[in-house]
């Protein structure tokens, strides 16, 4: 089972490079990603990760041959999942609050 | 950024443990299974793990599997068992090739093992959660 991780941490940091800065073609995230895309594609992957782990407990109450540690490790890996998507939910809204409360 | 291949790598250590465990157990349950003699005995069986090796093989690997069982080639030993209904015609029985001895120490090896994979992904898990705790 893959889950990729929530890669998608990282274009938040491309609008924060200077306009000047150039970086290789192909490598690192692509800069016409927004925020908005990045935190789909978070959802995503938690809701991945979610039902994958559903899955597998469901298998293990219906008697399958599931073992325990596997269905903790897929309960591990989402519980992870939302975890990082509050952090990121948290840090993006901060920051819109910080701007908000700025003095004009 | 810490991912969840520790935890792919981690469960396939537990999934080898457990097997090994598997066989220990049949190994031991058959400890006292005898066989007329001149039949092949019961064999304790020894699992036989390898690395994972795989189209997506990155520089860490991908953990490990169980790939056969190898079976105790040892003689089996002759005993005497007058009344046995499986003996032979001069009182022998075969008895079994597991050393129980062996089966025990295996079964320690076999649970730290599991343990120990165990902790790989406790550990794991706690880097995660470490690392969300930046810019808190």
């Amino acid at each position: 089972m893959q889950i990729p991780p929530l890669g998608a941490v990282a274009p938040i940091q491309s609008p924060f490079r200077p306009s000047g800065a150039s970086s290789p073609p192909g490598a690192g995230p692509s800069r016409d990603s927004s925020f908005g895309d990045m935190v789909t594609k978070g959802l995503q992957s938690v809701s991945a990760s979610e039902k994958s782990a559903d899955s597998m407990v469901q298998g293990m109450a219906a008697g399958k041959p599931v073992q325990a540690a596997d269905v903790m490790i897929a309960t591990s890996k989402a519980s992870l999942s939302v975890q990082m998507l509050v952090a990121v939910r948290d840090q993006a809204v901060g920051a819109y609050r910080d701007i908000m409360n700025m003095q004009v | 950024m810490i991912g969840f291949d520790t935890f792919d790598v981690g469960r396939s250590g537990l999934t080898l443990s457990k097997t090994w465990l598997d066989v220990i157990a049949n190994n031991i349950a058959n400890v006292n299974t005898v066989h007329p003699a001149g039949q092949q005995p019961f064999r304790a069986s020894y699992v036989v793990a390898q690395e994972i090796v795989g189209p997506g093989t990155g520089p860490t690997g991908q953990g490990v599997r169980p790939v056969g069982l190898v079976e105790d080639p040892s003689t089996p030993a002759m005993v005497p068992s007058p009344g046995n209904p499986l003996a032979d015609a001069n009182g022998n029985v075969t008895r079994p090739v597991v050393d129980l001895a062996v089966e025990m120490t295996n079964m320690i090896m076999a649970s730290r093992s599991f343990e120990a994979n165990e902790r790989t992904i406790e550990t794991a898990r706690d880097m995660y959660q470490a690392a969300l705790q930046i810019g808190k």
